[in-house]
């Protein structure tokens, strides 16, 4: 075996440098080729920084420049992209603020509010602000029911109170007149109204309880509704769930009792024994809700627990998880990069009623209507993002990080959404290239003799893994003299069969600051913990696909002759008709009524209201075959006559043949 | 499911067909209508509308009968008008169930215009169209879907004039928003579309196509006699938000399609758009009938 590949292959199987093989790499020395493009995000108009405006929306800044630019002159247009680019640079190196604050006015701009770039902050505030906007929506709606069902017992006690006596009498009367008119004789008109109009006050019992119900629905403060911790949302769940209970029953009591429905032997038990278990998550889904935001990395099994538990309650709680770094190594093992997320996705997916979102912070804008999804969905949900601020990634953005993590199935968005039928239960949008391995991309580059050449490029995990310094040493770069055939794309390794020795080596594209390419071999552990990637990945897949999968069985299954051993029971269920036996199809009969006029006692209409023969010795064959001719839709059939001696029976039997 | 609903769910009560029956069906026996009534009263039981919450409106005609048979309220109006009338109850009664029963007369004839309008409003509300194609209370006269060719006493010579179709028509007038049709002769795909209609936020309009065994009594045999001539769209895959497919297949004659041909659960009700966000409090309207008595009144000299 040549020398350089001996040497190359001992470093991808030991990961250790040997002193005449491939070059060590220094932290940050090299990056993915196919990321050198972005470096300098602050100059490209991508989808950060983002405007959260009042109303909950959440804008592009560019998009919002784009339609403050419409119709503008070209010096204003190159003003405001300058601008737009000054003030992305400045969120970039840490600075906020408002919108209007940062703009110079010119043009002006249809949309205002907090700027927020793609740090470690945003996620927690992305899924605050939507959640808000629409905790106050709900809060608003909600009050305006409550305020219009207060109203309405209002005016029954109001209108109970004008019949009164005491609010006809001759004072009152007086103070009813604006002005003072002697010409009325106030005494005479309140004896008068008495006797026309006796008063028929409200039942005590009736009155009693519209005042206590206007009582209870004036009682909505839940006090804090957002936590950083499970137990102490769990404790004010706790705490809050008999005020729900008392409100909700209160609303219902409410609503019964302004449309005059209100029965007291049937809903005064009903109510008094109605407690929170009657009360499943959709029927609280209309009430305050709850935000917990949770660091991923404090995730340990005291912590999971607790979060299981109030994932699985049924508490309308919308949960964000929140990972800074996924490359941390295991301190024992293989490296284990993602575990916690991967845990806590499986953990998420074995829970049915769950909504689950799980994505980098890069995609969050894209996949705004999933998180919206979740947080209208009258369940529990969970969003489990990647910010991409934490790890060691130099001066690679936060945004890029969480890009790259997105790019290389590290941290794959997949949605679960409970709510939807079919396909549409579980996606895996915001993915590149779902359908495959590893999205391909196509580099373009000059190579050694300055001829352009192109190539697709798979982006993995060790991409994402090379943008992080703590990993150098899983990487080593080759030499432009000592490649050779045997270094082959990791994606093609990949595919390789595992177990036999290898007799070749796994290489990635890295390239350096000045934009030089440079190949690097891969390690095996890391090669490992990618292939591990991929299979979750795969997994994920095969959730989209199997609905599909089942749904072509279940086709399959419908379109194949069922098995002689099952025919007796499908007989048994269902009898097929005998000849000679009369007989009705009777989920085919109209209610045209000709049957039950001929004979009512041996057709009756069933709960549905459709005819069946009830009684066949209530009437003779003659009746039979008249109402088999006289049925519209053909659905009678008389069978052969019981009673032989019944008269004109040759003549029935001919006329019953086309019916039988 | 919202707040309370859940729970008021748990406290409803439960009918029976009976509790919807009125009365004895005046029609003559093998009539479509029968089978109409059937089905909206299977309905109100699946659905256990209470009876003093649903309204049934009708016009003139065998058809208009309907609410004399349901033990519900009622309002059997005048010829044409049954849809103004059930779009006032509308406005005054959200909290009423409304059912709309007409025939192609008093629909497509003297109602014309109100039908019209009314799908523009798209105000909440079942609509049933029997669709005979005759008028049969007054003994067999033309009417505007009777097929060209259609003997009658108005039309002794036959019917000079292509039909109406009111699917077509209907889908063409601005803010549609459910459109089915179903043939008395299968009660299954009759109850089906009853309940999608009454199930849709709007102005559901449902043209049934019914038997008139008195004075049209071969008309529909030979779709009765053969399925092939009805095109179920529940089974085929039709798309019931595609509109220009809904027209295509609405233009259709034969085979009869029967299902939902066009829904779209996003057009605004006319009465959401007048219901303002502001409560009516007694304040409010007390406020509203000064300034409306402050336009009208004579101040005494002493009083200015």
């Amino acid at each position: 075996m040549h020398a350089d590949l001996q040497a190359q292959l001992a470093f991808h199987l030991t990961g250790q440098q040997l002193a005449a093989g491939p070059q060590p790499l220094g932290a940050f020395e090299l990056a993915p080729a196919l990321l050198a493009p972005y470096r300098d995000l602050a100059a490209l108009r991508y989808d950060f920084p983002l405007v959260f405006s009042p109303d909950g929306a959440v804008h592009r800044l560019s998009s919002v420049v784009d339609q403050g630019l419409e119709g503008k002159d070209e010096k204003t247009r190159k003003q405001a992209l300058a601008r737009e680019r000054e003030i992305r640079a400045l969120l970039a190196g840490g600075a906020g603020g408002r919108l209007s604050a940062l703009w110079n006015g010119l043009p002006a701009l249809c949309v205002d509010g907090e700027l927020a770039g793609c740090d470690a902050s945003f996620p927690g505030r992305f899924v605050a602000h939507a959640w808000r906007a629409l905790e106050e929506e709900k809060a608003r709606a909600l009050r305006g029911r409550i305020e219009a069902l207060a109203l309405r017992l209002g005016d029954i006690l109001a209108a109970d109170a004008a019949q009164s006596d005491a609010a006809r009498s001759a004072q009152r009367l007086r103070a009813a007149f604006a002005g003072s008119d002697d010409s009325i004789d106030f005494e005479a008109l309140s004896g008068l109204l008495k006797r026309a109009l006796p008063a028929r006050p409200l039942p005590e019992r009736r009155r009693r309880r519209i005042e206590s119900l206007l009582e209870r629905l004036g009682a909505g403060e839940f006090g804090p509704c957002e936590f950083d911790n499970c137990a102490e949302a769990l404790a004010a769940w706790r705490a809050r769930l008999p005020q729900l209970v008392a409100l909700s029953k209160a609303i219902a009591a409410a609503r019964l009792e302004a449309a005059g429905e209100y029965d007291e032997a049937r809903h005064d038990a009903f109510f008094d024994s109605c407690g929170a278990g009657l009360l499943a998550a959709e029927g609280l889904a209309d009430f305050p809700g709850t935000l917990v935001q949770l660091d991923g990395a404090e995730l340990g099994l005291a912590r999971n627990a607790q979060l299981a538990e109030m994932l699985a309650l049924g508490m309308p709680v919308k949960v964000l998880v929140q990972f800074d770094d996924i490359l941390h190594r295991a301190p024992v093992g293989r490296p284990g990069f993602g575990l916690r997320s991967q845990a806590l996705a499986g953990m998420a997916l074995g829970l049915p009623e769950l909504y689950v979102l799980q994505c980098c912070a890069s995609q969050l804008y894209e996949l705004r209507a999933r998180v919206r999804q979740g947080l209208v969905y009258p369940g529990a949900a969970l969003f489990s993002v990647f910010s991409g601020a934490g790890g060691e990634s130099g001066s690679l953005p936060a945004y890029l990080a969480a890009a790259a993590a997105a790019e290389s199935r590290a941290f794959p968005a997949f949605c679960r959404d409970p709510s939807a039928a079919g396909p549409a239960r579980f996606s895996l949008d915001g993915n590149p290239q779902p359908g495959e391995d590893w999205p391909l991309h196509e580099l373009r580059y000059e190579d050694a003799s300055h001829q352009r050449v192109r190539e697709e490029v798979a982006f993995t995990l060790a991409d994402f893994v090379a943008c992080d310094g703590r990993h150098a040493g899983w990487f080593a770069r080759v030499p432009k003299e000592r490649c050779n055939g045997a270094m082959v794309p990791l994606r093609e390794s990949l595919a390789a069969p595992t177990g036999a020795l290898p007799d070749k080596v796994p290489c990635i594209l890295l390239a350096d600051k000045d934009g030089v390419l440079h190949k690097a071999i891969v390690a095996e552990a890391l090669a490992g913990e990618t292939r591990r990637c991929l299979e979750f990945w795969r997994g994920l897949q095969e959730r989209v696909h199997r609905p599909a999968a089942a749904a072509a069985e279940r086709e399959t299954a419908a379109q194949t002759p069922a098995p002689a051993a099952a025919a007796p029971v499908a007989q048994a269920e269902q009898p097929a008709p005998k000849p000679d036996e009369p007989y009705i199809e009777t989920p085919r009969c109209t209610t045209c009524e000709e049957c039950v006029q001929i004979n009512n006692r041996m057709f009756v209409y069933d709960a549905n209201k459709q005819a069946y023969i009830a009684d066949l010795g209530a009437g003779t064959y003659r009746e039979l075959v008249e109402a088999a001719e006289s049925c519209q839709v053909s659905i009678i059939h008389p069978g052969k006559p019981r009673n032989l001696q019944e008269p004109g029976l040759d003549e029935l039997v001919e006329r019953a043949a086309p019916f039988l | 499911m919202t707040d309370t609903a859940c729970l008021l769910r748990l406290c409803e009560e439960k009918y029976a067909l009976e509790d919807y029956q009125g009365g004895v069906p005046r029609w003559c026996s093998g009539c479509g209508d029968n089978a109409i009534l059937a089905a909206v009263q299977r309905l109100c039981r699946d659905e256990a509308l209470r009876p003093e919450k649903t309204v049934f409106v009708s016009g003139i005609g065998c058809s208009s009968r309907l609410p004399h048979y349901m033990r519900t309220y009622g309002f059997h109006g005048i010829h044409g008008r049954a849809l103004p009338v059930a779009e006032g109850i509308r406005m005054a009664r959200p909290d009423l169930h409304v059912f709309v029963n007409t025939g192609d007369g008093d629909c497509c004839s003297i109602g014309t215009a109100h039908w019209i309008h009314a799908l523009r409003y798209n105000m909440h509300m079942s609509v049933f169209l029997h669709d005979n194609q005759i008028y049969g209370l007054t003994k067999k006269q033309a009417s505007p879907t009777s097929p060209r060719g259609t003997r009658s006493n108005t039309t002794p010579r036959g019917a000079w004039l292509e039909a109406l179709n009111p699917l077509t028509v209907t889908l063409g007038v601005q803010n549609v928003s459910f459109v089915a049709q179903a043939v008395d002769w299968m009660p299954d795909v009759l109850y089906d579309v009853v309940r999608a209609a009454f199930h849709h936020k709007g102005f559901s309009f449902v043209r049934i196509i019914q038997r008139c065994p008195e004075w049209l009594p071969e008309q529909w045999e030979p779709f009765i006699k053969d399925p092939k001539r009805i095109l179920r769209l529940d089974k085929g895959g039709h798309d019931a938000a595609d509109i220009d497919r809904a027209r295509e297949i609405a233009s259709q004659d034969d085979p009869i399609p029967v299902g939902i041909l066009y829904r779209n659960p996003e057009v605004p009700c006319y009465e959401d758009l007048r219901r303002g966000p502001k409560l009516r409090t007694p304040q409010l309207v007390r406020a509203g009938l000064e300034a409306e008595f402050d336009k009208f009144t004579v101040w005494p000299a002493h009083a200015r």
